[in-house]
């Protein structure tokens, strides 16, 4: 192929590659470049991890309490017969039949465990650190609480009103959330769990109504 | 067709159109990358509030949830929640006897305590709108500062609110 001198040395000026100046420019924008892209995906993904905590943490409490109260609502005969801050029993409805459960803590377990009496311990609520039970009395019998105690046993002097219950949920999370805005969070010493406080209380509606 | 067949001016015009992106090129779309990640960046952030919001909504339902219930509990004792005394004894709510008076005075001051904590200038107030007697309304309000929260007819711009109406 026939080449003018003038064409071949354009061709030569054009293929002569990058200057320093465009290395560095280039290299640069490449850098701030992928400094914003890692950025990004981090946070998108610590986005992600904190909405399904949140939604977690919010729908494991919803559930908790709705469980508890669900099975303590069927109540019968003398109704709660003892308690502690750990730990439960009552007369509740199965079959038609009243029989006595026993409620309780376990602590190895982190759950709550439910026993029908004469049977065996069943899982009842998972992932709970902790639970402490109230029990609202009125021991002069004016229809108001007066006294909340620890514990608590079925007689003719006190009437049980209410039942305080607080409730630590084990909420797994992230270790990528132990800082910043999820750091107002409680977490748990040793593991990679949230621990969401929950308080309700179960009103007994056959007292005083 | 081969840059050989076309004039000179035409295969300088090429040569010259082949150099790459210029300097204002670069610069812009660099621009357009920057506002894209500052969007973007902007819509988690926004979207993060939202989750700290939803979780204080869903902290102050079940708050109100424990109020209704001690209403209820104190049938007659309404007053003594409308104006939580910094005199309550919390310690009523651990093993101490008390009147209803003093329950009711316990109850409302750990839940200033309580909203306090957990919501930023969180208040809670209890209002009978006319009188507090059988067949009136209990109005029981949280309010608290948050920036997502719109101005509505009860609370202005900045301000989230949460109502439960009790009739007595």
């Amino acid at each position: 192929m026939h080449k003018t001198k003038n064409h071949s040395l354009t061709t030569a000026y054009k293929q002569q590659g990058f200057t320093l100046f465009e290395m560095v420019l280039s290299t640069g924008l490449a850098a701030l470049m992928m400094v914003a892209i890692i950025a990004s995906l981090l946070q998108f993904n610590k986005h992600k991890l904190l909405a399904q905590t949140v939604i977690q943490m919010q729908s494991q409490s919803q559930l908790a309490v709705f469980q508890v109260l669900r099975d303590l609502r069927s109540l019968c005969g003398i109704g709660v017969t003892s308690g502690t801050a750990k730990a439960m029993s009552l007369m509740r409805q199965y079959q038609g039949r009243c029989v006595q459960y026993h409620y309780a803590y376990n602590a190895a377990g982190h759950s709550l465990t439910r026993r029908k009496s004469g049977g065996r311990n069943s899982g009842f609520l998972a992932q709970v650190e902790s639970m402490d039970l109230y029990y609202g009395v009125d021991s002069n019998k004016d229809c108001h609480i007066d006294q909340w105690r620890r514990s608590y046993q079925m007689s003719d002097l006190v009437a049980l009103h209410q039942v305080r219950v607080s409730l630590s949920l084990r909420v797994p999370a992230s270790k990528q959330l132990r800082t910043g805005i999820a750091s107002l969070w409680v977490w748990h010493q040793d593991d990679d769990v949230v621990l969401d406080p929950v308080n309700f209380i179960w009103r007994l509606v056959n007292v005083c109504t | 067709m081969p840059l050989t067949n076309l004039p000179r001016h035409r295969q300088n015009y090429l040569h010259i159109h082949q150099n790459g992106l210029a300097l204002i090129e670069v610069l812009l779309s660099l621009g357009l990358s920057s506002v894209m990640f500052l969007v973007l960046f902007t819509a988690q952030s926004h979207s993060q509030k939202v989750l700290v919001y939803s979780q204080q909504l869903h902290y102050g339902n079940r708050l109100l949830d424990q109020v209704a219930n001690q209403i209820w509990a104190y049938p007659k004792h309404y007053q003594s929640l409308l104006k939580p005394s910094s005199q309550g004894d919390v310690s009523c709510l651990d093993g101490r006897y008390c009147d209803p008076i003093a329950m009711t005075q316990a109850w409302a001051v750990y839940w200033q305590e309580e909203v306090q904590q957990r919501l930023p200038r969180g208040e809670l107030s209890v209002l009978c709108d006319s009188s507090c007697t059988h067949g009136g309304t209990l109005l029981v309000r949280l309010r608290w500062s948050q920036n997502l929260a719109v101005a509505t007819d009860q609370c202005k711009q900045g301000v989230a609110c949460i109502r439960l109406k009790i009739t007595l």
